[in-house]
C-alpha cells in the first residue's frame, strides 16, 4: 500500500510549486490565491511507493467555498499518513491558524516554511526549532523556487510519520468544555471543538439529550466571554498564535516596502488602468510586431516554405533540389528533435546557460551581423561555429553529475522521454537520443523521396492540406512562445494580481462577482481551466454568470486569429490589443446587462483576496509556464490541426460524387468552388452576409474553429493556398530545372548550430557540385557565380563550411511585407478592413472550442445552462461584428440603408439594458 | 509502391492521433483541449498525475 502524503496550507503559500517540485509535474503555478480548484495526486519522484495529494488552499478546516471543501473532506474522511503543512513564511500568524487545526484534527504533521528565502531577503528570520518545539512536530525551512531545504522534507517525508502535535491552546473555559466532550464522545480534539461551534455534520450523530448538553456548554461560554463560539475560538486560536510568535520570529521594522510603493502607483485609480494598457500593448507589440514577427517570418519565408514545403514540392518538381531540401529537413527536425536532450546534457554537465546561446545568437546573427564589417562578421561567423563544435563535443565527451533524483539518491536513471527538457540527462543518454533522433530524422527525410513519384492527389494532400494547414498554425509559435513568455513573467512578479485587484473594483461598480477576476485571469491561458475556476464562487447565480462570460477573454488559441487579422491589416499590436480588451469589454458589458435580469439578480459575493508582494520573476516557473504552452500549441497542431486540415483538404478538392476536382475539365471558375466543402459553406455563408464576410471560405473557417480556435486559421491556410507567381518575361525565365526551385534555394536562415550539421553532411565536393546554385536575389548571385563556377574537386572542406555560413547569414533586406497566410489572404482580396475586424470580433466572442464548451457543460451540470449559455455567446459575437461591420461602413464610406437603422437601434437597445434601472435592486440588496 | 508507403504512414498517423485524443478524453481530464498540463487539471498529459472528479 502506498503512503499517502496531503499538501495543505493557506491559497497561494506554494503548495503547487511545491508538488511540481516533488513530482516532477507540470501543474499550473500561479502568483494568486486560488489557482488550483481541485486536488491532483502525483507520485513523488524516483519514491512510487509515496503518493502526494495537491489539496486546493483554504484558510480553515471550516469551509466556505467547493474547493475548500475538498481540501477539508480529503483530510477528515480519507486520512491521510502524513500531512505537510505548507506554511507561508512571510504570513506566519495567518497561515499557523490552518496549522492549528490540522494538528486538532490528530494527523501527523511536518510544516515546511515555504517561501523562507523571501523572509530572509528581508532581513527577518524564523527560528524553527523554537517553533516545532511550540507546536510538537518537526518544522522544515524550505523555498520552493531555490529549492532551498528540499532534501530536509524530502527525509522527513520519506521517515516514518511523526507523532501529533501539541494543539493551540483555549481559554480556560473553552478548554473544559472540550475535554470533556472528548472524553464523553470519544472524538478528537478537532471534531470536539467542530461540536462547539454547532458543526450540524457532528451532531447529528448525537442524541437529544448530548446536543443538549454541547448547546448548554456553548451558551455558558458566550456568556461568560459575551461573544459567539466562533469568534471565541476563532480568537483564542490567534490569541495562542500571537502569543509565541515574537519568540519564533524576528521582525524587522523598515521603512515602507517596495511592493507598498509600487502599488501606490501600479493600483492607483487612474494611472493604475493606463498602465495596465500601456503593458498590454507594449507585450503585444513585442511578441508580435518585433521578436515574435522575426521568428514567425522565418517561420513562413523559411521553414514552412523551402524547408518543410521544399522537402516535398522540391522532390515533386525536380529530384536534384529535394535532395537538397532534404539535407536540409533532415538537419533542421534532427536539431530540433535533439534540442531537448542537448538542453538536459547541458544542464548536466553545469553549462545551463548555453541553451539561451543556442537560441538567441541566430537572431542576434540573423539581424545583427549582416550590418557589421565584412571582417567582423566572418570572424563572429567562425567563432559561432566553433562554440558549436565545442559545445557538441562537450556533450559526448564531459562527464556529468547526474543523479537519480535531485535528492542525493545514489542510482543512476535513464530517461525514457527524449522531449523530456527539465532535469539532466547522462553522456549515455544523450548518445543514445542523438542517434535515435538523427536516425528519425533521416527516416523521415527518406520518407519525402516517396513523394517523388506517388500520384498528385496524395502529393497535394500533403503540401496543400497537411503541411499548409499545420504550417500555418505553427507559424505563429514563434509569436505565441514571446507572448507566453511575457504573460508568465507578468504572472510570477505578482503584477496580474494587482491588475485582479484593479478590475475588482471595476467589477463591483457594475454588479459582477469580484471573485469572476481569477477566472478571468486564468482564462487569458485557456478557456477550460478558467470555467474551472468559477469553483471558487459560491453563490450560484454569479458562478453561472461567470462561466457564460469567462470564455470572452482571448485565449492562447486565439492569438493566432488576432495575429493573422493584425497582419493581414498591418497593425497587429493595436488589432491583438484591441481584441484584448473588446474581450474585457464584453465580459463588463454582458456582467451589467444579465446582473439586471430575473435570472441573475442578487446578492454580490464579497471578494477578499490577498495581494503577494512582488519579486523577481523565477526563471524557471516562466520557463516552465512559457514551454508547456508552447508544447501544447504543438501538440494541438500536430494532432487535431493535422486531421482536421487533412480533412478540410478532401472536402475541398473533392466534388459530391467523389471526383478529383482539379483535374476535371470543363469547371466553370476556381474548382475549389464546386466541392463538397463550398456546397456546405454555401447553405449557412449567408447568415453572416450582415457581417460582411459571406463567402463559404471564413464561415467554414468559423465552423472548423469550434474544434480548436486555432483551426481558423488552419482552415484558412488549407483554403487560402499561396497564388500563383506570376510568369516572368522570357528573356528573364530561368532554366526549366531552375524553376522548380525558388522554395527550396532559399534554405539560408536556419538554427546556427545546423551550419555544423550542415558542413559535415555537404562536404561531398561531388554532390556540392550538382547542385543547382541558389536562386537568391541576383547582386547575390553575382558574388557566388565567381565560386561557383570554380571547378568543384579544387575546393577544400573550409570552403564548403564558407559556403553553409555564406548560406546561412545573407545580407537581410527590410521586408514590410506581410508574410505567410495572412498575405494569403490578403492577396484574394476576401476581406475589407472592417470584415476583418468583424471577422476577427466574431471569431474570439462566439461558442469557444468544443473542449471548454465541454467543461460549461460540466461546471454548468446542465444541459439547458449550457445551451443557453453557448446561444449567449454566439448572438453576442454576432450583434457585436454586425455592428462594427455596418456601423463602420457608415462611418467610412457614409452608407446609410436598412441595415444601418438596425444597428443603430440594437445600439440604443443595448445602451438602455446596460445603463436602465436594475429592476431587481431589491433582491440585489 | 510510393503510394501505398505514403498511405500507410498518412493512416498510421492518422490512428494514432486518433488513439491519442480518445485516450485523453477517455480519462476525463482536460487533455482533449491540448492543454498539455498548462491548465493544470491533472490528467495524463500533466506527467503522472491524474484528474479526480
Amino acid at each position: 500500500m502506498k503512503k499517502r502524503i496531503a499538501l495543505a496550507g493557506n491559497p497561494n503559500s506554494g503548495k503547487t510549486s511545491l508538488f511540481n517540485d516533488l513530482t516532477g509535474a507540470n501543474q499550473y503555478v500561479g502568483n494568486w490565491p486560488g489557482v488550483t480548484v481541485d486536488r491532483k495526486g502525483g507520485e513523488l519522484k524516483e519514491h512510487e511507493e509515496v503518493e502526494i495529494q495537491d489539496l486546493p488552499g483554504t484558510y480553515s478546516l471550516s469551509p466556505f467555498s467547493p474547493e475548500e471543501v475538498v481540501s477539508r473532506n480529503y483530510l477528515l474522511e480519507e486520512k491521510p499518513d502524513m500531512v505537510v503543512n505548507v506554511v507561508d513564511a512571510t504570513n506566519l500568524e495567518r497561515n499557523l491558524y490552518l496549522t492549528g487545526q490540522i494538528i486538532e484534527t490528530g494527523l501527523p504533521v511536518v510544516i515546511a516554511l515555504n517561501m523562507i528565502d523571501l523572509v530572509e531577503e528581508r532581513g527577518e528570520s524564523v527560528d524553527a526549532e523554537a517553533l516545532s518545539a511550540r507546536l510538537g512536530c518537526p518544522v522544515v525551512k524550505v523555498s520552493a523556487i531555490t529549492h532551498e531545504g528540499m532534501s530536509e522534507l524530502l527525509s522527513h517525508m520519506l521517515a516514518e510519520p511523526p507523532a501529533p502535535g501539541k494543539p493551540l491552546a483555549y481559554i480556560p473555559v473553552v478548554e473544559r468544555a472540550v475535554k470533556e466532550i472528548i472524553e464523553r464522545h470519544k472524538v478528537s480534539r478537532f471534531a470536539a471543538v467542530k461540536m462547539l461551534e454547532v458543526d450540524e455534520s457532528l451532531l447529528t450523530e448525537l442524541s437529544k439529550t448530548e446536543r443538549h448538553a454541547i448547546e448548554d456548554m456553548r451558551m455558558a461560554i458566550e456568556a461568560e466571554t459575551g461573544d459567539d463560539i466562533a469568534s471565541v475560538i476563532a480568537g483564542g486560536r490567534y490569541d495562542a498564535i500571537c502569543e509565541f510568535i515574537p519568540q519564533v520570529y524576528t521582525r524587522k521594522t523598515t521603512k515602507e516596502s517596495f511592493t507598498r510603493r509600487a502599488d501606490r502607483i501600479l493600483t492607483h485609480r487612474i494611472f493604475g488602468p493606463i498602465i495596465f494598457v500601456a503593458i498590454m500593448y507594449a507585450i503585444y507589440y513585442i511578441s508580435i510586431n518585433t521578436v515574435g514577427d522575426w521568428g514567425t517570418g522565418w517561420a513562413n519565408d523559411v521553414l514552412f516554405g523551402p524547408v518543410v514545403g521544399g522537402w516535398l514540392a522540391g522532390f515533386i518538381g525536380n529530384e536534384v533540389a529535394g535532395v537538397e531540401a532534404l539535407t536540409m529537413f533532415s538537419a533542421v527536425l534532427a536539431m530540433v528533435l535533439v534540442f531537448p536532450s542537448m538542453l538536459r546534457r547541458l544542464h548536466d554537465i553545469g553549462m545551463n546557460g548555453a541553451w539561451l546561446y543556442i537560441m538567441v545568437a541566430p537572431f542576434l546573427l540573423e539581424y545583427v551581423c549582416p550590418h557589421l564589417p565584412d571582417i567582423l562578421h566572418t570572424g563572429i561567423m567562425w567563432l559561432l561555429l566553433a562554440a558549436n563544435a565545442v559545445l557538441l563535443i562537450l556533450c559526448f565527451v564531459k562527464p556529468g553529475q547526474k543523479k537519480a533524483n535531485d535528492y542525493g539518491s545514489s542510482t543512476r536513471s535513464f530517461s525514457h522521454n527524449p522531449m523530456k527538457m527539465t532535469g539532466r540527462g547522462g553522456r549515455s543518454e544523450f548518445v543514445t537520443w542523438f542517434i535515435v533522433m538523427s536516425l528519425l530524422a533521416f527516416g523521415t527525410a527518406m520518407l519525402g523521396r516517396c513523394t517523388l513519384s506517388c500520384s498528385p492527389q496524395l502529393q497535394s494532400i500533403i503540401t496543400d492540406g497537411i503541411v499548409a494547414g499545420v504550417g500555418a498554425v505553427l507559424g505563429f509559435l514563434p509569436q505565441m512562445a514571446v507572448l507566453f513568455f511575457l504573460m508568465a513573467l507578468l504572472e510570477d512578479c505578482g503584477y496580474m494580481a494587482r491588475v485582479a485587484f484593479m478590475l475588482d473594483r471595476l467589477f463591483r461598480t457594475i454588479g459582477l462577482s469580484g471573485k469572476s477576476v481569477i477566472p478571468l485571469m486564468v482564462s487569458m491561458g485557456c478557456g477550460v481551466p478558467g470555467v474551472m475556476a468559477t469553483r471558487t464562487i459560491e453563490n450560484e447565480k454569479d458562478r453561472r454568470m461567470t462561466v457564460m462570460l469567462t470564455t470572452f477573454v482571448p485565449c492562447g488559441a486565439k492569438l493566432p486569429i488576432l495575429a493573422l487579422i493584425g497582419a493581414m491589416l498591418g497593425q497587429t499590436a493595436s488589432i491583438a490589443t484591441l481584441a484584448y480588451f473588446a474581450g474585457f469589454a464584453s465580459v463588463i458589458l454582458g456582467g451589467l446587462m444579465l446582473r439586471k435580469t430575473h435570472m441573475f439578480a442578487g446578492s454580490y459575493t464579497p471578494f477578499v483576496m490577498e495581494l503577494p508582494a512582488y519579486h523577481l520573476p523565477h526563471g524557471a516557473n516562466i520557463n516552465l509556464r512559457a514551454m508547456e504552452r508552447c508544447k501544447a500549441f504543438v501538440k494541438k497542431a500536430g494532432t487535431v490541426i493535422f486531421l482536421a486540415s487533412a480533412l478540410i483538404w478532401t472536402l475541398s478538392n473533392y466534388s459530391w460524387n467523389f471526383s478529383y476536382l482539379p483535374e476535371q475539365k470543363g469547371l466553370e471558375g476556381d474548382p475549389i468552388n464546386h466541392s463538397m466543402l463550398a456546397d456546405t459553406g454555401n447553405t449557412f455563408a449567408p447568415l453572416f452576409a450582415p457581417l460582411g464576410w459571406g463567402d463559404w471560405r471564413p464561415a467554414v473557417a468559423t465552423v472548423t474553429g469550434l474544434i480548436a480556435k486555432e483551426n481558423v486559421v488552419g482552415t484558412f491556410g488549407v483554403l487560402y493556398p499561396a497564388p500563383e507567381a506570376p510568369a516572368a518575361p522570357e528573356s528573364e525565365a530561368a532554366p526549366a530545372e531552375e524553376d522548380a526551385l525558388p522554395r527550396s534555394c532559399d534554405l539560408n536562415k536556419v538554427n546556427a548550430l545546423t551550419a555544423l550539421t550542415m558542413a559535415a553532411w555537404q562536404c561531398d565536393p561531388a554532390a556540392r557540385a550538382e547542385r543547382p546554385a541558389p536562386a537568391r536575389d541576383e547582386e547575390a548571385d553575382e558574388e557566388e557565380s565567381a565560386v561557383a563556377e570554380e571547378p568543384a574537386a579544387d575546393k577544400s572542406w573550409l570552403d564548403y563550411v564558407n559556403a553553409v555560413v555564406a548560406y546561412l547569414f545573407p545580407e537581410v533586406e527590410e521586408d514590410d511585407e506581410t508574410t505567410g497566410v495572412a498575405a494569403n489572404v490578403k492577396a484574394t482580396g476576401a476581406f475589407t478592413s472592417l470584415s476583418a475586424l468583424s471577422f476577427m470580433l466574431f471569431n474570439i466572442l462566439c461558442a469557444p472550442c468544443f473542449a471548454a464548451c465541454g467543461a460549461i457543460r460540466r461546471e454548468m451540470n446542465s444541459a439547458r445552462w449550457t445551451g443557453f449559455a453557448i446561444a449567449y455567446m454566439c448572438l453576442w459575437a454576432y450583434v457585436v461584428a454586425f455592428l462594427v461591420y455596418q456601423l463602420g461602413l457608415w462611418i467610412t464610406e457614409g452608407t446609410f440603408a436598412s441595415a444601418q437603422v438596425l444597428a443603430c437601434a440594437l445600439t440604443l437597445g443595448l445602451l438602455y439594458m446596460a445603463v436602465r434601472r436594475n429592476p431587481h435592486e431589491k433582491e440585489n440588496n | 509502391m510510393a503510394d501505398i508507403i505514403i498511405i500507410l504512414v498518412l493512416a498510421a498517423i492518422a490512428l494514432l492521433i486518433i488513439r491519442s485524443l480518445l485516450r485523453q478524453r477517455a480519462e476525463g481530464g482536460c487533455g482533449s483541449c491540448g492543454e498539455g498540463g498548462g491548465c493544470g487539471c491533472g490528467c495524463s498529459n500533466c506527467g503522472k498525475n491524474r484528474h479526480k472528479d
